[in-house]
């Protein structure tokens, strides 16, 4: 397992709780997972989860490391997902969206193992050696998705998004499946117009809607956050970062822009 | 008596429903005298400043200052409750609202005034709660109902408790605690009472955690949660708490005491200025609910009464009511006392002559006639994701979903996996299936890309908003037309792009 010799402080730091205030420090455990602490702590529904720091990740984990924080975790779930925090994710200007892996596995000491080795070889293809593990219980997923607290692309209105999938926020991250949209004009009264499946409803678009909000308040930016709705109706906060590519676009001579609203397509312009 | 109260709702010429008219006609044609004078009874069950005991003006300048710098700090984060705080003032009819303002340990150290009053707080509360439990079954007959169904709000409401709980911790805060009955008081009485009978306060048990606050407002909190937990089986919920058919909120509010004073004198204000009565709000008209603090529901308030105003709608003296703490016992002991007068001050907003009525009346415009969702996402995709008729010889329309801005002219690489990635060139632009997060870092080289599946929300759709890569997804089957070699002009914009069968330099 893992020697006290190479622990900076203290070996209780090889697994670091959510609620623990070195969790929040994200030269620590990279910024994805101080977020998520920082959130969890401040009240936010966040699953529970343990965090490896990557001070103690290298090479040739044993599978009593992982068994160590799956101990400490103590997952009710049926799985649990095992996800990347390093150095390079959620900055201010690159999110890294993407860049890492995220595994869904059996809380198994064995399985952890397997799924945290091949998250690590591929930070180390990306040349990422900085990277946290989150070790984190998944709830039964009704509902997953991601939530814009301002339109990436409408940026000059009061909008934000919804895009939701069933039964797991994945599909919609990966760009391969949306079963659900929603668009919420955040002038007061708030309008919610949803699109797709019915059961993504206007009740759910503003039950995580509230949440983005709530997070962009907080961090006084818009967040792009990675939500889930569970069996028993309840929304959890899995991940939270700023809204980046804000910033002007590119944009090629001789092509008009037109920017939203184009109701009629306005293509006549090109 | 709730299909009546949904047949009555009135619609209006804009499509958007009134909020339902319980009883039609005149008051007195309505109602008999024995009405009338439940009805007054009832009159004055708005609450509002309850937790000052001395009265919000006896307290110093240097506390309410204290008070509003750390409101103002909360309020920022707790602004979430806009929408539910619409929300309420749209559904609430007969509404008992609470207002109470505590503090952290630091505040509280700094103004013992403060403290001493917060102190006194949660008992008065509890006695309130049973006060307004006693007198629970003579509302019965009372109840007001709107067409929507309350529990599907009350999770909403009680989302808020987890962040209520979170400034609690860190930050003096003011809020509202809205309890609101819905269908079955008798059940609301029950709960109420066995609630306040049976359980220890989770202000009990919170208190032997926080040794260093004598007196936290917890048990408003918590019990107004309880009613709401009660039926969405939330972790959160207080296991102790029994079924009940009501729900409850707890609302903020977001601009502190200043934003609670100046409603306050728009409230006299427009009390004294009101001259009919309210046909859309309830039966009896004499409760105007005070909701000023809260800068939404003030919102609210303030709109709805100046239309009613400019309508000519509001009329006598009771159309609006407001309550002082230090009034507030005598009140409870006898209803008939009256918490009024009130001074006649300018009324604000008077040069709004026309002003239109609340947008939260109404109900949600159709998807497809909203312009915002039309235009952004497609109301009808499938009508607007299509292959339009050919501009010129040779060239083609596709929409599809724009997800990252900009324009781009390049030709058209088709990728279907990693290695058709090495095919790029800086002129390129992509059309595949999905933008898969893995390919994110090479797509950043390119012009622009084209997927038929996928969102704006996407990782790679972000990847390419950082990398001002134009991007436009969910194109679906309109990409069968586009081959590779095909020279296309996009929008990341609008979402649409141009295609040229032979090579683009042509069409420059």
């Amino acid at each position: 397992m893992i020697e006290s010799s190479t622990v900076p402080d203290g070996p209780n730091l090889a697994v670091i709780d959510l609620h623990d205030s070195r969790s929040t420090d994200a030269s620590m455990v990279g910024a994805k997972a101080a977020q998520l602490a920082s959130k969890a702590q401040q009240g936010f529904a966040v699953p529970r989860a343990v965090i490896f720091p990557w001070a103690m990740i290298g090479h040739g984990q044993t599978i009593s490391h992982w068994a160590a924080g799956l101990e400490f975790l103590a997952p009710t779930s049926k799985s649990v997902i095992l996800r990347s925090s390093a150095a390079s994710e959620d900055g201010i200007s690159e999110s890294g969206a993407g860049r890492f892996l995220s595994i869904i596995t059996e809380p198994t000491p064995s399985a952890i193992h397997f799924a945290a080795t091949k998250i690590i070889e591929h930070a180390i293809r990306e040349a990422e050696h900085q990277c946290s593990l989150i070790l984190q219980e998944v709830p039964e997923i009704a509902w997953g998705g991601v939530c814009f607290s301002r339109h990436p692309i409408a940026t000059e209105r009061p909008i934000l998004v919804i895009e939701a999938a069933r039964g797991s926020a994945e599909p919609v991250a990966q760009g391969t499946r949306v079963d659900g949209t929603a668009i919420i004009e955040r002038d007061a009264p708030w309008e919610v117009f949803t699109h797709g499946d019915p059961q993504f409803t206007e009740i759910i678009a503003r039950r995580v809607g509230a949440l983005s909000v709530a997070l962009e308040l907080i961090s006084s930016t818009p967040q792009d956050i990675e939500w889930i709705l569970d069996t028993n109706n309840r929304v959890w906060l899995i991940q939270t970062r700023h809204v980046t590519g804000l910033q002007q676009s590119r944009t090629e001579p001789g092509i008009s822009a037109y920017s939203i609203p184009l109701s009629n397509g306005g293509f006549d312009r090109v | 008596m709730l299909s009546e109260l949904n047949s009555s709702s009135v619609s209006r010429s804009d499509g958007r429903r009134s909020l339902p008219r319980l009883i039609s006609g005149t008051r007195g044609e309505q109602h008999g005298a024995a009405e009338n004078e439940d009805r007054n009874h009832l009159g004055g069950f708005w609450i509002r400043n309850f937790h000052y005991p001395q009265g919000l003006p006896h307290l110093s300048e240097s506390v309410i200052s204290s008070i509003e710098r750390g409101t103002r700090t909360a309020a920022a984060r707790l602004n979430l409750a806009e929408t539910r705080g619409l929300k309420f003032a749209w559904l609430s009819k007969y509404v008992y609202v609470a207002e109470w303002m505590s503090t952290d340990l630091n505040t509280t150290a700094r103004s013992p005034e403060l403290a001493a009053a917060i102190r006194s707080f949660p008992q008065l509360w509890r006695e309130t709660q049973r006060t307004i439990a006693s007198r629970l079954p003579s509302l019965l007959e009372r109840i007001a109902l709107v067409d929507e169904d309350p529990h599907s709000l009350a999770p909403l409401w009680f989302e808020a408790r987890n962040f209520c709980d979170y400034v609690w911790e860190q930050h003096f805060f003011l809020m509202y605690a809205a309890i609101i009955p819905w269908c079955d008081l008798q059940s609301l009485q029950q709960s109420l009472l066995s609630e306040l009978a049976t359980s220890p306060t989770p202000h009990d048990q919170k208190k032997q955690k926080m040794p260093h606050q004598d007196e936290d407002p917890e048990p408003v909190i918590s019990w107004a949660l309880c009613a709401a937990g009660a039926d969405i089986r939330s972790p959160l919920m207080i296991p102790k708490s029994p079924p009940c058919r009501f729900s409850t909120g707890v609302l903020p509010l977001p601009q502190g005491l200043r934003s609670a004073m100046d409603g306050y004198r728009y409230a006299q204000a427009a009390r004294a200025a009101s001259t009919t009565n309210f046909p859309l709000w309830n039966e009896a008209h004499t409760q105007w609910l005070d909701l000023s603090g809260a800068v939404p529901l003030r919102m609210i308030t303030e709109r709805i009464a100046t239309w009613c105003l400019s309508k000519g709608l509001t009329k006598a003296h009771d159309d609006l009511f407001l309550l002082w703490p230090h009034q507030l016992e005598s009140w409870l002991v006898d209803p008939s006392t009256q918490p009024f007068p009130l001074p006649q001050v300018g009324l604000p907003g008077e040069q709004d002559s026309n002003p239109e009525p609340p947008l939260t009346l109404g109900v949600a415009p159709a998807i497809t006639n909203d312009p915002i969702f039309r235009d952004i996402h497609g109301a009808s995709r499938s009508k607007a994701r299509h292959v339009d008729s050919r501009p010129a010889q040779g060239s083609f329309r596709v929409w599809g979903d724009p997800v990252s801005p900009g324009t781009a002219r390049g030709i058209i690489v088709e990728v279907r996996d990693r290695s058709d990635l090495q095919r790029l060139t800086p002129n390129s632009i992509v059309l595949c299936d999905a933008l898969l997060p893995e390919w994110a870092y090479e797509l950043g080289t390119v012009q622009g890309c084209l997927a038929r599946r996928g969102g704006a929300l996407s990782h790679s759709a972000t990847v390419c908003r950082e990398r001002k890569v134009p991007c436009i997804a969910g194109l679906g089957d309109t990409t069968a037309d586009i081959r590779e070699g095909h020279y296309v002009k996009m929008s990341g914009f609008s979402g649409e792009i141009l295609l040229f069968e032979s090579n683009g330099g042509q069409h420059d």
